[in-house]
């Protein structure tokens, strides 16, 4: 479980996020909406531990930080091999490259193993950052924006690799997205965010197909779900 | 001035033992400043861009002064501190070619610091941020940097390279262009214009841009593999 | 790729070949008959040149400046020797006196005694004859002789340090009389050569063993600071031993009709009256502060850039190296005092043109 309270992030004068309290539950997939500069990104690196709260803090009870994985908006890719930046945080050795193999495998990049990681496009960079996670067994996952570079089909390819991955391991997934159909597909929870504040929260069918407060209805409304 | 280019090219290939003696002076000064520099700037880069200090900053702002030392100002401070009178007269460098190596490091080693710096600080963000995610040691880390900067690394070192070969303000004032001693390819081309011996200026300065071509050359084959 | 890197370099030697036919030959200022005009005052010593004509152009003719007038007394410059003295005031850059400047003072009195000997003599005298066809230097007939025995060199005193002005090192005399000395003596000697004053201020500074400059003015303060000694052997600090003369060269046809002026200075006055254009050297050289010591005094002309403002039409104070002023005097067509040295290399080499 993981527990947010009093978060307060500023960038200037301005308050990027504003969260007097919020909980994930182990186990559930959380979607976290909003448009651009509402503050998800804030709030992943918060949860990453990358950024420092300007008041606040991250608690957490049933894990530690090594075992939460976070994939970064831009994902880097190393000028090695594909292979060996999935290997990267597995250390060496047989295993560890079979390991990688099959998390390749998954995300639909086997074909791509021994190609040279900075020559990616965009698309096959975001998999081969998630195949770098999926590789290893973690108890949550903080995604931000996984599938914005893909074409439909290996967007397709990296839910399929998530869910499959999340329903093996019992992992937490928090991700943002701003494609409330891919909270729909991935989520169970959805997290709704506008300039830095949550404007609401709950069962991802609650918030997408009901919403309650104004803000959430207007961000969905430039959408047919 | 056809004229003057042909008796350019004959003089090169003459064997003239005096022209062969200033390229050598000059190939050996030439490797050694800027591999020197190379190996105390390069470090120095990688750590300004990817680790914090206190007062970094305040040394990146001195290191970007530095890059803009001109040659000659640290020749006259060499040429005062080795002089017959100055405080590292023991040393007795002055007129020789280690203290114009020496004063040539001093002027590139800042650029190649800050060549390297400019180039890892534009990766250095998003490499931690990925690396932090993916739970990597800060020596790994340092690791991955180093790799991903090789090729800075090359361009960095033919900067510096260009620089060591094209300067002139340090090295005349240090070495002396001594014949067939300190006499670099630089000074000789300064020294013969002076005299009105234009084609062997000229002879000179091609034979300098021919070595500069082909090291850039040698140098864009071994970049070929980057995308 | 490698295709690309071949392409690109044939197409660097095609622009630079390209370039360099581009600009063809002559400009044709030379329009003049080839044969020299108004020989000057010919003294003992002067071969007159007798220059080929042949069907292509000798390197004489694709210049428009010529030797219009020389050896004048008042054109004439004494070099000297001094010998630095290891006891000398030394100081350092903050004023503090230092007392254990190296300095090889063995080398130094070896190579004062050969230059001031038989044979360094007879070198000098001969030297630059048989390529130019004239005499570049004079020994004078009064100068210190050497007794001594000259040291062969050993491990300490082996290298030896002089300090010498740019004219002296262009004349190439240091690169003919010196390996004779060193394979002889088995000494190492290094020149460095810069202006006058530059060249004075190394030896101050515990950069040189031994001077050779020609400028007496400058000698004379030298040696009253205490930095020049009285070798064994000989009477004074200041150990003058060759001259040679300045010459005045200038545009081949001659409009300020110097060559037929009684003296240099009467040469100087007709080119200041009817402001026919001149280079200065402009950088405190020795010929510098020779050429200003020729003008006439109602001019007021110094070593000042500011002393010239008011003649800026015909008086280019160019602070520049002899071979590149000589360009441009060649370039303007414009009168220039030069060593003689530095000239005839230039001419021989047809300056820059063609």
């Amino acid at each position: 479980m993981i527990e947010l309270s009093g978060i307060k992030k500023r960038y200037g004068t301005r308050l990027a996020l504003d969260v007097p309290e919020l909980l994930f539950l182990p186990g559930e997939r959380y979607a976290l909406i909003g448009p651009n500069g509402s503050g998800k990104t804030t709030l992943l690196r918060i949860l990453a531990g990358t950024l420092k709260p300007d008041e606040g803090n991250v608690r957490l009870s049933g894990l530690e930080r090594g075992e939460i994985g976070y994939m970064p908006q831009k994902p880097y890719a190393f000028d090695l091999s594909v292979v060996k930046n999935v290997m990267l945080s597995l250390g060496g050795g047989e295993d560890a490259r079979k390991a990688a193999l099959a998390a390749l495998e998954r995300v639909g990049l086997i074909q791509l193993a021994k190609a040279r990681g900075s020559r990616l496009s965009g698309g096959e960079t975001q998999r081969m950052a998630l195949a770098r996670l999926i590789a290893k067994s973690h108890k949550a996952l903080l995604l931000d924006e996984p599938t914005a570079s893909a074409d439909i089909y290996a967007s397709d390819m990296a839910e399929q690799a998530l869910l499959e991955y999340a329903a093996e391991t019992g992992c937490t997934l928090i991700f943002s997205s701003h494609a409330p159909s891919q909270a729909l597909r991935l989520g169970t929870q959805a997290v709704a965010l506008e300039g830095g504040q949550i404007c609401e929260h709950g069962a991802v069918q609650d918030v997408l197909k009901n919403p309650k407060s104004e803000c959430t209805k207007f961000f969905l409304s430039h959408w047919k779900l | 001035m056809t004229g003057a280019f042909q008796k350019a090219f004959d003089l090169l290939f003459s064997g003239d033992a005096q022209l062969w003696n200033i390229v050598s002076v000059t190939m050996r000064m030439t490797l050694t400043s800027s591999i020197a520099a190379l190996l105390l700037g390069a470090p120095l880069g990688v750590l300004y861009a990817a680790t914090r200090f206190p007062g970094r900053k305040i040394l990146i702002v001195i290191n970007r002064t530095l890059m803009g030392l001109p040659p000659v100002v640290c020749g006259l401070l060499c040429y005062m501190l080795f002089s017959g009178v100055g405080p590292l007269r023991e040393l007795k460098l002055l007129f020789t070619v280690t203290g114009m190596i020496i004063a040539q490091v001093i002027l590139i080693t800042p650029i190649a610091a800050g060549s390297m710096e400019t180039y890892l600080s534009a990766i250095v963000g998003e490499i931690r941020e990925s690396a932090r995610g993916l739970r990597l040691s800060g020596g790994k880390t340092l690791l991955l940097m180093l790799n991903e900067s090789k090729y800075a690394l090359v361009s960095t070192y033919l900067f510096g390279f260009a620089r060591a070969m094209a300067e002139v303000g340090a090295v005349s004032m240090v070495g002396g262009a001594i014949a067939y001693k300190t006499n670099v390819m630089t000074t000789a081309i300064m020294m013969y214009t002076n005299r009105g011996d234009f084609t062997l200026g000229l002879a000179l300065g091609l034979l300098l841009l021919l070595i500069s071509l082909i090291v850039n050359v040698f140098a864009h084959l071994l970049q070929r593999r980057r995308a | 790729m490698k295709k690309r890197i071949l392409l690109t370099a044939l197409a660097l030697m095609l622009a630079l070949s390209v370039f360099g036919c581009a600009k063809t030959t002559v400009t044709e200022e030379a329009t003049a008959e080839p044969a020299e005009t108004a020989e000057p005052v010919v003294m003992e010593q002067t071969a007159t040149e007798v220059p080929e004509t042949t069907d292509t152009p000798s390197p004489e003719d694709l210049l428009g400046i010529t030797i219009l007038y020389e050896q004048d007394d008042a054109m004439i410059n004494n070099y000297s020797l001094l010998a630095v003295d290891e006891n000398a005031p030394f100081v350092d850059a903050d004023g503090k006196s230092v007392d254990d400047v190296a300095l090889n003072t063995v080398g130094a009195k070896a190579l004062i005694d050969w230059m001031l000997g038989d044979e360094a003599t007879e070198l000098i005298k001969n030297y630059g004859y048989d390529e130019y066809g004239e005499y570049l230097f004079y020994t004078k007939e009064d100068k210190p002789v050497a007794t001594a025995e000259i040291p062969q060199a050993t491990d300490e005193t082996k290298t030896i340090r002089l300090s010498t002005t740019t004219s002296v090192n262009d004349s190439g005399l240091m690169d003919y009389l010196l390996p004779v000395f060193e394979s002889e003596y088995g000494y190492n000697v290094e020149v460095s050569s810069a202006g006058t004053g530059k060249a004075i201020a190394a030896a101050k500074m515990g950069n040189a063993d031994l001077i050779l400059v020609h400028s007496k003015s400058q000698e004379d303060v030298f040696v009253s600071d205490g930095f020049a000694k009285v070798l064994e052997g000989y009477d004074s600090e200041r150990l003058t031993f060759m001259y040679n003369y300045f010459v005045l060269v200038g545009p081949k046809d001659d409009p300020a009709q110097c060559a037929e002026a009684s003296d240099v200075k009467d040469a100087f006055k007709r080119i200041a009256d009817g402001k026919y254009p001149f280079v200065s050297r402009g950088d405190l050289s020795g010929t510098h502060t020779k050429e200003i010591s020729l003008w006439p005094e109602e001019l007021g002309i110094t070593t000042e850039a500011s002393s010239v403002a008011d003649y800026s039409e015909w008086y280019m104070y160019s602070n520049a190296g002899m071979g590149v002023c000589l360009t441009m005097a060649n370039e303007m067509d414009a009168y220039i005092l030069s060593d003689k040295a530095t000239f005839l290399t230039f001419r021989a080499n047809g300056g820059i043109a063609g």
